[in-house]
């Protein structure tokens, strides 16, 4: 064996072992032809392409399994509950305090980069609903911009509240690790119905009558809200993905599952960060309920070996 | 969700309607077919016949050792030809409209 074929064999470690056995030996020999062909190493860019998708076999993220059909469905509409929450965040977090006598901008308009971001989220949805084969990538666009807008509000001596951020970056996720075969059609009415339902519930959840839609998100801490009426939102979730489930419409259930993902998390993670506040059971059973039906979702998505076909092998030549 | 068929997927089918081909043998074709513009990466290419092969669209239907080296072929079955005419005719009818139109404004002779 040459060291070439040696180093192919390399980055089928990033495969199951079922599916290594099953493929190793054929991608090894294409990637030797093609080697071949071009340079006498295997290109970089083949060694990359064929170890991401070693690891998206691995996770179950490919588009036969159900993990990744569902991912594909949350996809967009993950985006566009992320522009949704953006706005929501600046109409009744950012703007109240701009117009507050109490408080002032200092930071152009607004107080911090919080509504650049929002901005980017909603530009970002626009262009997704015009291209929707760049979804991906404007995903890693609007994640990349929340994450460095978080490192510049702290220069400008804020406080960004990391929650929200995190919701806002982990609604991109759908988009970034869904696969990636065929053009997605833009799903207008359904995304922008998940956005709409996602502003309704949280102006509904977080409009307390002692502090009536004063909610300032990248000041300071508004997530306390989202904590304490997570429970309500938890039932109507879990409602809905029961209701899909049994339907048989299994991967809009699971994209539902996915979507719900950042807001549970962060209704039980949010008031564990601080000392004073208690976790509500509620929120932990909902937790927990999510991380058996996405541990569902992952094992159902694990690759499993194929019934062998009914295929003859025939050897023209034996190599040396 | 409705989908609609990305133009590396139409060029493996349209590789495959010459009959059944190896791994690096489509890479070769869709290269061929688009005068160099698509350079299939062989992580991309497993992606895709195994969604293809999933969906129905290409099969599996034999494998051979040359030179040592393990090739499985795969064909187009009776749906995925049926898929590729389809998508064929729709990309030459849109092509001949926008044709038309330029020949229309004189933008071709």
């Amino acid at each position: 064996m040459t060291p070439q074929p040696a180093r192919s064999r390399k980055l089928l470690r990033f495969y199951p072992k079922a599916y290594r056995e099953e493929r190793g030996e054929e991608i090894v020999a294409t990637l030797q032809e093609a080697a071949e062909a071009r340079v006498p190493r295997v290109s970089l860019s083949d060694q990359i392409s064929v170890a991401l998708y070693g690891v998206r076999v691995r996770l179950g993220l490919t588009s036969e399994t159900m993990f990744g059909k569902a991912l594909d469905v949350a996809a967009i509409p993950g985006l566009v509950m992320g522009a949704f929450f953006g706005l929501y965040l600046l109409i009744s977090g950012d703007l109240p305090v701009v117009s507050s006598r109490f408080f002032y901008p200092h930071f152009g308009p607004f107080l911090t980069v919080g509504p650049l971001l929002y901005l980017v989220w909603i530009l970002g949805v626009l262009v997704v609903f015009e291209w929707p084969q760049y979804r991906r990538r404007i995903a890693g666009v609007c994640m990349s911009l929340t994450i460095a807008g978080d490192v510049l509000a702290k220069l400008a001596h804020r406080n960004p509240n990391i929650w929200e951020i995190a919701i806002l970056v982990s609604l991109g996720l759908p988009s970034l690790l869904a696969p990636d075969v065929y053009v997605t059609r833009r799903a207008v009415i359904p995304s922008v119905s998940v956005g709409l339902a996602t502003f309704a519930t949280l102006f509904f959840a977080t409009n307390s009558p002692v502090n009536p839609g004063f909610f300032n998100s990248f000041y300071w801490s508004g997530t306390y809200e989202i904590a304490r009426r997570q429970p309500y939102v938890d039932v109507l979730l879990l409602a809905l993905f029961a209701v899909l489930w049994l339907t048989k419409r299994r991967e809009v259930a699971s994209a539902a599952l996915i979507l719900s993902s950042p807001w549970i998390i962060v209704g039980v993670a949010y008031p564990m960060s601080l000392q004073h506040l208690r976790v509500n059971t509620l929120n932990v059973i909902a937790l927990v309920a999510w991380a058996v039906g996405m541990a569902l979702i992952v094992t159902t998505s694990r690759y499993r070996p194929r019934p062998p076909a009914s295929v003859e092998l025939s050897t023209l030549s034996s190599g040396s | 969700m409705t989908k609609e068929m990305r133009e590396p997927t139409f060029l493996v089918l349209a590789t495959l309607a010459e009959g059944k081909k190896h791994g690096y043998a489509i890479i070769q074709g869709v290269a061929s077919l688009s005068e160099g513009e698509v350079d299939l990466k062989a992580g991309t290419l497993y992606a895709m016949l195994d969604r293809l092969t999933f969906d129905g669209v290409i099969a599996s239907v034999g494998e051979e050792i040359v030179d040592g080296r393990l090739r499985r072929y795969y064909e187009l079955t009776s749906e995925g030809t049926t898929l590729l005419a389809e998508e064929s005719k729709r990309r030459v009818k849109v092509s001949n409209i926008a044709l038309r139109r330029l020949r229309f404004v004189g933008g071709v002779a």
